[in-house]
């Protein structure tokens, strides 16, 4: 089998494993504005995602925020009994490579983990769902002013 | 070794380094904060600049008297200096590449790339990873176990 319809096929079946974390993102999102998290701090974790090569520098990024909100404010808002930033870290190493293996299985594509392609796969989920985090983040922000 | 190989090791480096900050924190814990006990936030981003900065060695050495000075301090009930000794152990693994070889081995890499120099800059790589990782860590585990 040529190497473009596997591309083809695993593309779409991460679009349809993005699909499933929108719920997620919506809730975390929805989290941030109650926190009345800066448009700043949530542009920031976009570029971070956008423009790092590891996931880990975005978890950095998100531990770093955390750590640095007032208890109940901003990323240490709480949603289902936790900090937004443990959720959206939680998200980020549990779920996000839990997709990523489910694409993966779904296209019938081989990747091995651990393997540059594989931090690829997952790099791309988070970017997805981290941009969805922030359109709700600011559309519910927008929503209560 | 290509540019390519290269840069797919630090990648697959930097995953390991992550995990062994958490396991780092989780088996040797926080800095207890306080002026004199040498421990809190100010000493993690001054570690944090350090490794962005200065070798291997300078690091080690800086772990150690730390460690020394938390121990003469003594506010901490001893944690802070077995923290940083802890820490400094850790960081000689990295001189020593017992880390890097790991990691070249495990990934195959080890046949192409056993020149020293090439060793002791991915160790620096790693060693920059790794206490960016732990500091972060460290500042969510102390902010979130504020009462």
């Amino acid at each position: 089998m040529s190497v473009i319809p596997d591309r083809l096929r695993l593309q779409r079946e991460l679009d349809l494993q993005a699909d499933l974390l929108y719920g997620e993102a919506e809730q975390l999102g929805a989290a941030l504005a109650r926190g009345q998290t800066k448009n700043a701090q949530i542009s920031g974790m976009e570029s971070v995602a956008n423009s790092s090569t590891r996931v880990t520098d975005l978890l950095d990024y998100i531990k770093r925020q955390t750590a640095k909100a007032k208890r109940g404010k901003e990323w240490r808002a709480t949603v289902n009994g936790e900090t937004v930033g443990e959720a959206l870290l939680r998200v980020l190493t549990q779920d996000v490579p839990r997709r990523a293996a489910a694409a993966t299985k779904a296209a019938g594509v081989d990747i091995p983990q651990p393997s540059a392609d594989w931090q690829e796969l997952q790099l791309h989920l988070a970017r997805v769902f981290v941009r969805q985090v922030a359109i709700h983040c600011r559309s519910a922000s927008e929503g209560e002013r | 070794m290509t540019a390519h190989e290269r840069q797919t090791l630090q990648l697959l480096g930097d995953t390991e380094m992550y995990d062994l900050a958490e396991r780092f924190v989780a088996r040797h814990g926080l800095l207890a904060e306080g002026r004199a006990s040498l421990g809190g936030k100010s000493q993690l981003h001054a570690l944090a600049q350090r490794s962005r900065r200065e070798g291997v060695e300078e690091l080690i050495r800086f772990a150690r008297r730390q460690a020394q000075r938390a121990q003469a301090a003594d506010h901490s009930g001893g944690g802070n200096a077995d923290w940083w000794t802890a820490l400094g152990s850790e960081l000689d693994r990295f001189r020593q590449h017992t880390a890097v070889a790991a990691l070249l081995s495990e990934h195959e890499f080890e046949r192409k790339s056993e020149q020293a120099k090439y060793r002791d800059r991915l160790a620096q790589v790693l060693v920059v990873f790794f206490v960016q990782h732990l500091v972060a860590e460290c500042l969510l585990r102390r902010a979130l176990n504020e009462h």
